[in-house]
């Protein structure tokens, strides 16, 4: 990676109190980047913080520690109006395509709140700028005028694309962009989640939790393990040599294309635990079929194993 | 379908609608309408039965029922409408703050809705008339007092639902400011529930009204209000019963014209929401 990061994650992490006092922690000390054009996929099972993580970077959910650096800028200590002014660079696609649309406003209506908000277009251009966005997604400047509900989940989620992309962001952050939609709309979505990265170099963080779907879009990965990255490196790198035992079990769910290359499935016994009660040491350890006593009680950090690749395990 | 399509397949509520239009139109109407001045007596004429020239009769001054009930119109439905109305915005303001910020915010305007919801109406309405004294206006404020926790506690939930929508969420996400969130996005969807209250605690207010005008707190005499009209009658019942069946009617038909609209209007909503 040579240009210097779009953004920046540094040791972000999220506390969330419960009703009675007790304290959750959702994300512990991340610390990543995005380079212009890239997309870093964010994959773990449900729970483990990479919503979190992703709506951290957009400050729409507040980080409790660490620094988030847009470019150059320190955008955990902006002040509010600072921030809604650098929401134009950065954008969100949403998981849920129907319930991100407001009933009732028309999808000209929607497609129009960022130029308005930001000042960027005169109310006559506007109408000019929906279409043009309208069509850059695949639909027709006619749809304009309709509502959410006339639409199909394929087409929803490609005006949710169209309104994240109105004001030419740097980065976009796609939470589970996909997981509510047909198989078959989904190869469509992805594919035009690419061609618009090829037109505009915008950057992702792709957060998912088909790998399949992360296989074919990514450019690095990072795997997530309740609230802390335990394997974060090149798509290759992590698909063809996982170093992290979490990573190897997660792969080795996947079904393969073909049947002769069947690799031994690793099956992970007892489940996550909760994030209330995190494990001491590596969180891993409960369910590691390699762990050792040290695992138990030392914290492994994220070390350099390969270039590009990092893993959090002090034994692989 | 258009509004007029549902209202058409409504004929209870359509007709509950033009039974306030009407009843509008006489309180605007009321001194043209009134074929006597409600507050000249006339002892020769008191306690008269319904007649071609008294439609309703005379009270035991000899006053014109009749016109005493269209004047009464006036106050009943200014009151009816104005007090909950004021309600309404601020208990719609204060409940969408408490709901769409939570946390300090929330917890203050929970506890002082809850406080407020401690006494019933009539009573917050007397104590607050006590406290002001009696007068149309400080009626007003007082009802308005009194019905405020209401909205605010059915705008707080309407809003604490829509807060969690993606769609807030996505609003903010692009740049949009809270105040620009709550009104594009939050009271539109808060608006609906509030109206088809709004219609109901009319009927309420107009209860009320003439409940604290019987008492003694609001309208008062020799002004005519539907609630002073039988108040009034009570003391002469065996002189004449038609100011009190006059005005109770009054009040029966607008109170059921007003609980049957705020019907249609919610069942209207619904339609709306489920196409």
């Amino acid at each position: 990676m040579s240009a210097a990061p779009v953004l920046s994650a540094r040791h972000i992490g999220k506390d969330f109190k419960s009703e009675r006092g007790r304290v959750v922690r959702a994300v512990d000390d991340v610390s990543f980047d995005i380079a212009p054009g890239e997309t870093l996929a964010l994959v773990g099972e449900s729970g483990c913080g990479k919503s979190t993580t992703g709506r951290m970077l957009l400050r729409l959910i507040e980080p409790s520690t660490g620094q988030i650096f847009y470019q150059d800028t320190d955008i955990t200590t902006l002040s509010a109006g600072h921030m809604r002014a650098m929401r134009r660079h950065m954008q969100m696609v949403f998981q849920d395509p129907m319930g991100s649309l407001s009933p009732r406003r028309t999808i000209g209506q929607t497609l129009t709140e960022p130029f308005e908000v930001h000042g960027v277009a005169k109310a006559a251009d506007c109408r000019d700028r929906v279409a043009a966005l309208l069509h850059q997604v695949g639909l027709s400047p006619e749809h304009a005028d309709r509502y959410p509900r006339e639409f199909s989940g394929g087409q929803r989620q490609r005006i949710g694309i169209a309104r994240a992309i109105a004001l030419n962001p740097k980065l976009i952050v796609a939470d589970e962009p996909v997981s509510a939609l047909d198989v078959s709309v989904q190869a469509q979505i992805v594919n035009l989640l690419q061609d618009l990265q090829e037109q505009t170099r915008v950057s992702y963080l792709f957060i998912a939790h088909d790998l399949a779907v992360v296989r074919h879009i990514a450019d690095r990965v990072a795997v997530m393990y309740l609230g802390r990255i335990v394997e974060i490196g090149g798509k290759h790198q992590v698909y063809n040599t996982p170093r992290h035992p979490y990573t190897k079990a997660l792969l080795s769910a996947v079904l393969e294309p073909e049947p002769e290359h069947t690799a031994s499935r690793i099956i992970l016994r007892g489940d996550v635990p909760s994030p209330s009660a995190v494990p001491s040491g590596c969180a891993f350890h409960t369910r590691c079929p390699i762990a050792e006593a040290r695992c138990r009680v030392e914290r492994p950090e994220l070390r350099e194993m390969d270039k590009g690749q990092e893993i959090a395990c002090h034994l692989a | 379908m258009t509004a007029t399509a549902v209202l058409l397949r409504r004929p209870v509520g359509t007709l509950a609608a033009i039974v306030l239009v009407l009843l509008v139109l006489v309180a605007i109407f009321a001194p043209a309408l009134s074929p006597y001045d409600p507050l000249t007596q006339s002892v020769m004429q008191a306690n008269l039965a319904p007649s071609a020239a008294h439609w309703f009769g005379t009270d035991q001054f000899g006053r014109d029922v009749f016109s005493r009930v269209l004047t009464g119109t006036r106050s009943s439905l200014l009151l009816g409408t104005i007090s909950p109305a004021i309600a309404a915005i601020a208990g719609c303001a204060l409940g969408i703050l408490g709901g769409y910020f939570g946390g300090v915010t929330d917890r203050v305007v929970g506890r002082a809705i809850d406080l407020l919801l401690c006494f019933p109406e009539l009573l917050l309405g007397i104590l607050v008339s006590a406290a002001l004294g009696p007068g149309f206006w400080e009626l007003v404020a007082a009802l308005g007092l009194a019905f405020l926790p209401r909205f605010a506690r059915i705008a707080r939930a309407s809003t604490l639902s829509v807060r969690r929508e993606p769609y807030i969420e996505a609003s903010l996400s692009v740049g949009c400011r809270h105040a620009l969130v709550i009104w594009r996005h939050v009271l539109p969807n808060v608006s609906g529930p509030i109206m088809v209250v709004l219609t109901l605690w009319v009927a309420t207010a107009i209860r009320l009204e003439a409940t604290l005008s019987f008492l003694g707190l609001g309208t008062q005499a020799p002004a005519p209000s539907w609630g002073n009209i039988i108040r009034d009658g009570l003391n002469n019942l065996f002189g004449s019963p038609w100011p009190i069946i006059s005005a109770g009617i009054a009040i029966s038909v607008t109170v059921l014209a007003f609980n049957l609209f705020g019907d249609a209007v919610r069942d209207l909503l619904d339609v709306e929401l489920d196409e």
